[in-house]
């Protein structure tokens, strides 16, 4: 046998030893049973954890977890996470009030259940909210981009272009009146996402922000006026069926009732709908204009120096971000830091204590 | 001219949409690819060779929806074998060594002694070659995988795999050179 027939014999071995001659053994399917067992084993997490932290890797990330709590102690501590929370206690302690423009034998209707409704859609945390958001884009084609705008706008689902405006373009040169675009799209909250991502790639974005108005409150206030009245009315049928022999005054006083909780419930009813309305559709306020420097070499230099103080404020600004972020989370999450010093402490103690001679 | 979709990445896909029969088309495909490399990676072992292909599977089902696609899903999952591999060896790496020297099952019936032996040195010196020249050498050889793809599984250029592959069979041919005569013999 030559050399060139050992070659291939080997070539030909190293092919069979990867090779699998038998049925696959399905390892998947008990990958995919073992990986829904898995989730419902916190008995196991725990067993893998404690023998993880007994390793010094284990115990870095024990480590680094306690830093991860600093900084999202320090998160949570943060104003605006302490504004929200205000904000969510004031909605927790709104009521609906509980005067009733209707009596009945004397006794004002379904008192009770106001407050229990407000509760009932407060806890089911149905939030109520008006988004809006504002984008200002810079293109040196506005037309181009405007047109594109118009169209990000879906009439068949109820959307639609509330204003808008082209102005400028008019003049020549250094005269020349850059030319401006503004639109107020009304759009379906669920697209509001898709919407503000389709309009960044239109243009550069030079600023962009978006907030919401929570009207739950105002909602949960109508909900239960709603159901009160509609409470009301129902007892003055009741009274007026019941009481079918009665004074033709006294019954015409109660038909005057019905009508008034009627208009009443009418009223409210159009103000609930209009909330809901508000909240479905979110405001989009786009505003277009041409790069300062377009169609205007003069203007070059003073469009760099203007790109210059912009970027230097950014930076300023990012660089106080910063800091304050950094300030922020010392501060904030000092107990964890606390924490952290101690177990680090003992950590290079029993690292010291372990690499010892002789240890 | 446009790409021809992956297959598999369509599988993987449907799989993290939550289709867990996509998860066994996808098995179909690579499994036994998967099990024979992982046996050849872990000595022989079989029975490992099916824990490595299992973990294999289970960080697919759990990493599946977060597949960006840079890679085929081909090279996804052997990336993810050879990985579970070298974590599998290296506990061993500490204690006593484990590469056994006999394939389970890998003799064709009715082999002789001599073919039986040839194997055995095959394994032993397979098993004497430095991880990364091991891992090479087997994939290279592994069926469905070429050079091309060999470097993407291993994230090397195509030139040094090609280097470190002649230097790995050069080093096996003179681990089994004198095996080699008596083959012939």
């Amino acid at each position: 046998m030559t050399e060139g027939t050992a070659s291939n014999r080997l070539e030909e071995e190293l092919r069979g030893v990867t090779s699998w001659e038998g049925p696959a053994p399905r390892m998947w399917a008990k990958a995919l049973e073992a990986s829904v067992a898995r989730r419902s084993r916190f008995g196991r997490a725990a067993h893998v954890l404690s023998a993880g932290l007994r390793r010094p890797s284990g115990m870095a990330a024990a480590l680094l977890f306690v830093a991860l709590c600093g900084v999202i102690a320090a998160s949570v501590n943060a104003p605006g996470a302490r504004l929200s929370r205000r904000v969510s206690s004031v909605e927790t302690d709104a009521r609906a009030p509980a005067t009733l423009s209707g009596k009945v034998d004397g006794k004002p209707a379904g008192a009770a259940t106001v407050t229990s409704a407000a509760e009932h859609v407060q806890s089911d945390e149905q939030r109520v909210v008006i988004r809006h958001a504002t984008v200002y884009l810079e293109s040196k084609d506005v037309r181009a981009v405007f047109a594109r705008i118009a169209l990000l706008v879906s009439d068949a689902t109820g959307e639609y272009i509330q204003d808008s405006s082209l102005t400028g373009g008019s003049g020549e040169g250094a005269n020349r009146e850059p030319l401006a675009g503004q639109l107020t799209l009304r759009i379906r909250v669920q697209r509001l996402g898709d919407v503000l991502n389709s309009l960044r790639e239109l243009g550069e974005v030079v600023s962009e922000s978006s907030g919401g108005e929570d009207v739950t409150s105002q909602a949960v206030d109508l909900d239960a006026r709603l159901r009160n009245e509609q409470r009301v009315e129902t007892e003055l049928l009741e009274l007026l069926a019941s009481r079918n022999d009665a004074p033709l005054g006294e019954i015409l006083e109660v038909r005057e009732q019905i009508a008034r909780v009627r208009g009443e419930i009418e009223r409210l009813g159009a103000q609930r709908e209009r909330l809901t309305h508000l909240a479905s559709l979110a405001t989009v306020l786009v505003i277009i204009r041409e790069p300062d420097g377009t169609g205007n070499d003069a203007v070059l230099g003073s469009y760099f120096t203007s790109r210059m103080a912009k970027a230097w404020h950014n930076g300023l600004v990012s660089l106080s971000d910063s800091i304050g972020w950094v300030l922020g989370v010392l501060i904030s999450g000092a107990l964890w830091w606390l924490v952290l010093l101690v177990v680090a402490v003992l950590v290079v103690r029993a690292l010291r204590r372990a690499l010892r001679p002789g240890a | 001219m446009t790409p021809s979709p992956d297959p598999d990445h369509a599988l993987l896909r449907r799989f993290a949409a939550g289709d867990r029969g996509a998860l066994g088309e996808l098995a179909d495909t690579h499994e036994r690819g998967l099990l024979g490399l992982a046996r050849g990676l872990l000595g022989g072992d079989s029975d490992a060779a099916c824990d490595a292909v299992q973990s294999t599977w289970l960080r697919v089902i759990r990493y599946a929806d977060g597949f960006k696609g840079n890679s085929s899903v081909k090279t996804w999952l052997y990336r993810i074998l050879i990985n579970e591999c070298r974590d599998m060896r290296r506990p061993a790496r500490r204690g006593a060594p484990r590469l056994r020297l006999a394939r389970d099952g890998g003799e064709v019936a009715g082999a002789g002694d001599g073919a039986r032996e040839w194997a055995r040195d095959v394994q032993a010196a397979l098993g004497a070659l430095p991880e990364e020249k091991r891992e090479i050498v087997l994939l290279c050889y592994h069926a469905g995988v070429t050079h091309a793809v060999a470097a993407d599984i291993l994230e090397v250029p195509l030139g040094t795999l090609k280097s470190r592959l002649h230097g790995a069979l050069k080093d096996l041919r003179r681990a089994l050179g004198k095996t080699d005569e008596e083959v012939v013999a």
